[in-house]
């Protein structure tokens, strides 16, 4: 019988020694999930085990005297050190996640917006009302917005925007962009815009809804393509800008080439 | 056979509750090899803990020897749950280099 038991406390203890050099040799540091914190707690809980099974030798010694009437809670406190530590591992872990999640969601933000900010084809997020509420450079450009892409007042609010048949299989007229607000995505929808000066303009769009988390609208992103912008100007014979400005030069991209016809 | 003590009967539910405990907690860690060493280890305890707190209720010498058996186990199950962080945290030390 002392033999087993003997046996079974040189297996714990070689085991408890050799885990001690793992912990030792683990890399641990502030940004790791094994902190310097739960290193020191694992450490302490095996030094408390093997304490314990040598209680007699150094019982016999005369070393465990001090700590003798705490011999019974210091076992116990084993596995608290152990659940503090595991505990401590799985709250970085998971910290260290969240902001590797958020770290990607930012990076990933970045560059669509950078990619909306380069793009040539007007782009707009038009809310349930028709009303636009964010443009990147080149739609503000197309549609000769005011102020800046993040300003909540965004459009005209004297403009006609003629729909086209695509949608809901019938053209439509309204002061806003409202008729391209549809659960469905849209594709070559042909838009005419109309300013109070004369001017127009005419555009491909194509649509994307945008919906909360519960599956409700709450805005399409629009993308305008500019069709033939210098013919529309000369068929209609508008000699100033939209605004009243004077009007830009608008030249045929073939006369361009020619060097004048 | 005598009955528990409130101190035994303390340190008897503390050994069987955090077993649970502490299995639900390695097994959301993301090292994979250190869950089920962390699970028996605390298993293995906790049943050594009952088990010293009731060697009186029945043969002294029997429960003493699977006191320390089950103590060797969590020892081996606690060197085990060691190299498994070892080795996760030497693998994200290089990928990280």
């Amino acid at each position: 019988m002392n033999l087993a038991l003997g046996a079974f406390d040189i297996v714990s203890l070689t085991a408890f020694a050799v885990a001690l050099y793992f912990l030792f040799r683990t890399p641990s540091g502030s940004t790791s999930p094994f902190s310097t914190g739960a290193k020191a707690f694992l450490v302490a809980a095996a030094v408390v085990y093997i304490l314990v099974m040598l209680n007699d030798a150094l019982d016999r010694m005369g070393w465990m005297s001090p700590i003798e009437p705490f011999e019974d809670s210091i076992e116990l406190m084993f596995m608290p050190l152990v659940l503090v530590s595991v505990y401590s591992l799985l709250v970085r872990q998971k910290f260290n996640d969240a902001r590797r999640i958020n770290e990607g969601l930012l990076h990933t933000g970045d560059m669509m917006i950078r990619a909306i900010e380069s793009t040539p084809a007007g782009t707009v997020w038009i809310d349930t009302e028709g009303h636009i509420a964010f443009a990147n450079p080149a739609a503000r450009e197309m549609l000769d917005l005011e102020g800046t892409a993040t300003d909540e007042e965004t459009g005209h609010p004297d403009w006609i925007v003629r729909t086209g048949s695509s949608v809901a299989g019938r053209s439509s007229i309204s002061p806003d962009f409202s008729k391209l607000v549809t659960r469905e995505p849209l594709f070559d929808v042909q838009v005419i815009v109309e300013w109070p000066s004369g001017w127009r303009r005419r555009f491909s769009v194509n649509t994307a809804p945008t919906l909360s988390p519960g599956g409700r609208i709450e805005g399409v992103i629009a993308s305008f393509l500019d069709k033939e912008p210098w013919r529309v100007l000369q068929a209609h014979g508008a000699s100033g800008s939209r605004r009243g400005h004077a009007a830009p030069e608008v030249v045929p991209p073939h006369v361009d080439d020619e060097g004048g016809t | 056979m005598s009955a528990l003590e409130p101190n035994e009967v303390f340190r008897l539910a503390m050994a069987l509750g955090l077993a649970p405990l502490v299995y639900g907690l390695a097994r959301q860690l993301v090292f994979p090899g250190a869950r089920w060493p962390f699970g028996i280890m605390y298993g293995a305890f906790a049943v050594g803990y009952a088990m010293t707190v009731l060697e009186d209720l029945a043969a002294p010498g029997l429960f003493n020897v699977f006191q320390h058996a089950c103590s060797t186990v969590g020892a081996i199950a606690f060197l085990m749950a060691a190299r498994a962080v070892y080795v996760e945290m030497m693998k994200s030390t290089r990928g990280a280099s």
